[in-house]
């Protein structure tokens, strides 16, 4: 068999053997996230004004799965009136922002890495949120 | 004591995670056991979903082992940062799939071989950008929106692996 593909395929079950037991975790953790906290609820946080651009990328960063279900939820949160600023940042913190990951991403990045990122990525997504509002708001 | 303390300080971290979320699952099925039979049930249905993805990303991860072996690593995304490298990690996080955590162990590989903090930060970021999903966006937002969305989120992505590398050495 080819080398290099004897090395991709040994890189690839090391990857995995390290992955299998931090995908479990993440994925028991947004169970217990989910079967918690109620979007719904989160509902109420939003005041209709400037911060709700930082209210949305909050709640984007403690949900997790899919990011279908993010793109979805946006889209019921814009037919209720949230602002594009919100639903934006939303989106965007949902899939950049990992509060339920911090641990793994710790763990296999550096503790100091993982927390420097998902602040820049929060704050990213607060700000994006802002100027796509100013731009097609 | 000493052999079972060497024993655990060895442990594959993802294995350390698994035995605490494991030990909290144990003490919430003793506390409140309804909670933790809808946290179960969750799990197994966010797990059931997921699953292709997972798959789908173990494949793309087996290809980008196989396509950069060690010496392509070094010469095309290690050392002296430019615009190639910068448009080629871009790349590389828009068409990886799957969950973020499922990259994590490829990633920490990568940095022993030399691929920087500020590039992982980009390929991370860039993950966001799902073009599968995209003409789901479309149809919730606009076109408009995702090309606004999209050309903003490439930017930050730099300018986060720039900052990045400032507070964070390699």
């Amino acid at each position: 068999m080819n080398k290099r593909l004897i090395t991709a395929l040994q890189a690839t079950k090391r990857n995995l053997i390290q992955a299998i037991p931090l995908v479990i975790s993440m994925l028991l953790l947004i169970g217990l996230f989910n079967s918690v906290f109620k979007l719904n609820w989160l509902m109420k946080l939003f005041h209709h004004g400037w911060s709700d651009s930082f209210i949305g990328a909050a709640i984007g960063s403690l949900a997790a799965g899919n990011p279908i279900t993010s793109y979805v939820l946006a889209g019921e949160f814009t037919k209720m009136g949230i602002s594009l600023a919100a639903v934006t940042a939303f989106i965007l913190a949902w899939v950049t922002v990992g509060l339920i990951q911090l641990p793994a991403e710790s763990m296999m990045l550096g503790k100091k890495f993982a927390v420097v990122r998902n602040l820049l990525s929060f704050f990213s997504a607060v700000l994006i949120g802002v100027i796509v509002q100013l731009i097609l708001g | 004591m000493l052999n079972i303390k060497e024993k655990l300080k060895n442990l594959n971290g993802g294995i350390k995670l698994l035995s605490i979320v494991v030990l909290f699952y144990v003490i919430l099925a003793l506390l409140n056991f309804n909670l933790f039979i809808s946290s179960l049930d969750k799990f197994v249905a966010i797990s059931l979903k997921v699953l292709p993805s997972l798959l789908g990303a173990f494949l793309l991860i087996f290809i980008f082992n196989y396509l950069l072996n060690n010496q392509r690593i070094k010469k095309y995304l290690t050392k002296q940062l430019n615009w190639k490298k910068y448009l080629l990690t871009i790349a590389l996080g828009v068409l990886s799939s799957g969950p973020i955590y499922a990259w994590y162990p490829f990633l920490a590989d990568l940095k022993k071989d030399g691929f920087k903090n500020s590039l992982i930060t980009i390929f991370l970021y860039n993950r966001a950008i799902k073009l599968p999903l995209i003409t789901l966006l479309i149809y919730y937002f606009s076109l408009n929106f995702v090309i606004l969305v999209t050309g903003l989120m490439i930017v930050f992505s730099v300018l986060n692996g720039f900052v990045l590398s400032k507070i964070v050495k390699d």
